[in-house]
């Protein structure tokens, strides 16, 4: 394929038949902005492909634009000096179509948490950048550019600095620079990358300087208000013990009360209604953009830190809602693929305080260490997706099956002192048990009596039961997610609403959002980030199996929650 | 070949009496999916394979309430995945 060349400014037309392509390519220089705009027909679907410094395919490419219309706007930067390669492709339709290329010179935008690559190319050029940033903020700066160089770094509020004219500089004889404002203004800061000799690439990263390792969110008011001043202050201290227990690992924690101006204050926020789950969403958003925070906790049930409430996918399977964590997890409005590493330790519907204190001192112990062992069970007509599953926990093993066993069968040596527990059962919103299932019989397959006597601390529960994680207005008795939790499991994870799954194998759904967190607590992963791996171990896979995520999937994202400390992992002793 | 709505439901039925034959005389409802990547999903998962081709599949959804051993109401659903040449795609319930 040929190339033919653009410039900034102009404007090539073209036609393309369906499936057809046609190359340009444009001349850059470093530390621009890019902005390639393509206007295709109406009826048509045309896609934009760009790659650097080398002839660009819809395989090999490094940019790329391919929403469902004929119209598409691609825009890089900083740029690197060279040619950018570009692709247009008529993936639907035909056509004429004009291709517009603009070169911007304008500064580059930086902000904490982000890191950026930019070059130089001559001794005394620079590079110019922009911070916004919020009144009281830490803001540090730095940059790492060549060896065989010499780069310096410069900062002005306000306005672009100048060898002479700046608020802080650095200039330590090499390109290895670093800037610290303790307490920044509200308003923009102004850096400059300057080469007092030599030339190349270097990289400018911003930080807040604080990142704490986990972000812990609450509601001051839901606590007090359900379990009134006294209870709440243990609960406060719980949550610190917590904490401590975590910065004593290493680890750097923040709580955040959601609704206390005082908690929010150090970070400009103010605080949000503690019922309303899109206000704590946002909250959050802007937190993590503050803090950067790596793992997320909610502490409390839906009546402290309510569950996102999304129209269910699968429209006519009854449910007409999903509760569901993902809004929390994601860091924009795409919900089903989530970017932060998130858990919850729920509450119950009782108003003592006793399970929920209970489980925060559990968590604050942080002990791991149960056998390798397993139990699972399934309903007998699911056996052939459920031993495919517990392949996954233990190889060469079987699942229990219900029928023939039911809860008056289960053996205590079946169930204490297991790594992993692995249930594929039918369940209901009534009760707490969960069901077997052969023909039309549904037998008592496992209830809260069956962990009366069981050990099962610091195991990892896995269920696919239909609202097996159901925890809205539940206590101990009538939740067998609360009830585990109770019996000091580290890690729940399961369903708020219908969940599905195959009889047969390929696995599917439940099943393999399950097999995909076994694997990933298995790699060692602490239980967020192997929860959040796993849902995007399922989308890739859902995905590559079909072609799409279709509806039962889309659910299986939002309802599969987990009940866990995040920071924990399995540590299974052989 | 396209078959018609109720000759796909047919095939659904047929797979329904043999896969989960306690939901066979349930009517089920239809519902089309498209299908597609949401563009958003598909730039975090960093996908960079071509764009699926839009095409509609039929889901005829099973749904029926049992009663369990203990008397708790149960809900119990199948969907059925049926492309437009009545093949079957996928099966998945609770």
């Amino acid at each position: 394929m040929s190339f033919q060349p653009i410039t900034s400014g102009q404007t090539l037309s073209g036609s393309l038949s369906s499936e057809g392509s046609l190359g340009y390519q444009i001349q850059v220089a470093a530390n621009h902005k890019l902005v390639i705009r393509l206007d295709g027909p109406d009826d048509a679907d045309f896609d934009l492909y760009v790659k650097y410094n080398s002839p660009v395919t819809r395989w090999d490419y490094d940019f790329k634009r391919i929403s469902r219309y004929a119209d598409e706007e691609l825009t890089i930067g900083p740029t690197q000096s060279g040619s950018y390669f570009i692709l247009v492709y008529a993936y639907r339709g035909e056509g004429q179509f004009s291709l517009s290329a603009d070169i911007v010179s304008e500064e580059l935008v930086l902000v904490p948490g982000q890191q950026i690559a930019g070059a130089i190319e001559n001794t005394k050029g620079a590079c110019y950048f922009r911070i916004p940033m919020d009144a009281g903020q830490r803001l540090m700066i730095d940059l790492n550019g060549p060896l065989a160089a010499d780069f310096d770094l410069y900062l002005r509020f306000g306005q672009r600095p100048t060898n002479v004219n700046y608020d802080q500089r650095s200039c330590s004889g090499s390109s290895i620079e670093k800037i610290e404002v303790a307490a920044t203004q509200q308003g923009d800061y102004f850096g400059m990358v300057y080469s007092y000799h030599g030339m190349g690439p270097f990289t400018l990263a911003a930080g807040s300087g604080r990142q704490p390792s986990l972000l812990i969110i609450t509601s001051k008011d839901n606590l007090e208000h359900k379990y009134g001043s006294a209870t709440f202050l243990r609960i406060n201290e719980k949550i610190t013990a917590y904490a401590q227990s975590v910065v004593a690992t290493g680890k750097e924690v923040l709580t955040v009360f959601v609704d206390e101006s005082d908690s929010l204050a150090p970070y400009d926020l103010d605080p949000v209604d503690p019922q309303d789950a899109s206000a704590i969403k946002d909250l959050l958003d802007q937190l993590d953009r503050k803090l950067n925070a790596d793992h997320f906790l909610i502490v409390g049930g839906h009546e402290i830190i309510p569950f996102h409430v999304i129209p269910n996918p699968c429209g006519d399977d009854g449910d007409t809602v999903v509760y569901s964590d993902n809004p929390y997890a994601s860091r924009d409005l795409d919900i089903l693929i989530s970017e932060r590493a998130l858990t919850r330790l729920p509450d119950d519907a009782a108003t003592d305080g006793t399970f929920f204190i209970g489980l925060l001192d559990q968590v604050a112990q942080r002990v791991q260490g149960p056998s390798v062992q397993a139990f699972g069970l399934s309903a007998k007509v699911w056996e052939g997706a459920s031993n495919c599953v517990y392949q996954e926990i233990v190889s060469g093993d079987s699942v229990k099956l219900s029928p023939p066993v039911t809860n008056r069968e289960i053996n205590s040596d079946w169930i204490n002192e297991k790594a992993y527990y692995y249930f594929n059962l039918h369940g209901s919103e009534e009760t707490a048990n969960w069901y077997g299932q052969e023909g039309v019989s549904y037998p008592v397959a496992f209830g809260p009596n069956n962990l009366n006597n069981g050990s099962v601390e610091d195991a990892v529960v896995c269920c696919e039961a239909c609202y097996g994680a159901n925890i809205i207005g539940k206590s101990c008795d009538s939740a067998l997610s609360l009830s585990f939790l109770d019996q000091k499991v580290a890690c729940f994870v399961g369903s708020t609403k219908i969940a599905y799954g195959p009889s047969e194998p390929p696995c599917t759904d439940a099943d393999l959002i399950v097999i995909k967190f076994i694997a990933r607590v298995k790699e060692g992963l602490p239980f967020g980030e192997a929860f959040l791996k796993a849902k995007e171990d399922f989308a890739r896979e859902s995905i590559s199996m079909h072609g799409y995520l279709d509806k039962t999937e889309e659910k299986t994202l939002l309802e599969f929650v987990i009940f866990a400390d995040p920071l924990a992992k399995m540590e299974v002793h052989s | 070949m396209t078959l018609s709505i109720d000759q796909l439901k047919q095939i659904a039925k047929d797979y329904i009496q043999k896969d989960s034959p306690e939901l066979a005389a349930v009517e089920p409802t239809h519902q089309e999916e498209t299908r597609i990547v949401d563009q958003a999903s598909q730039a975090k998962l960093g996908l960079r394979q071509p764009k699926t081709i839009p095409a509609k599949v039929n889901v005829f959804t099973f749904k029926k309430n049992v009663i369990a051993e203990d008397g708790a109401k149960i809900p119990i659903v199948t969907r059925v995945t049926v492309d437009a040449d009545g093949n079957v795609l996928k099966a998945t319930g609770n």
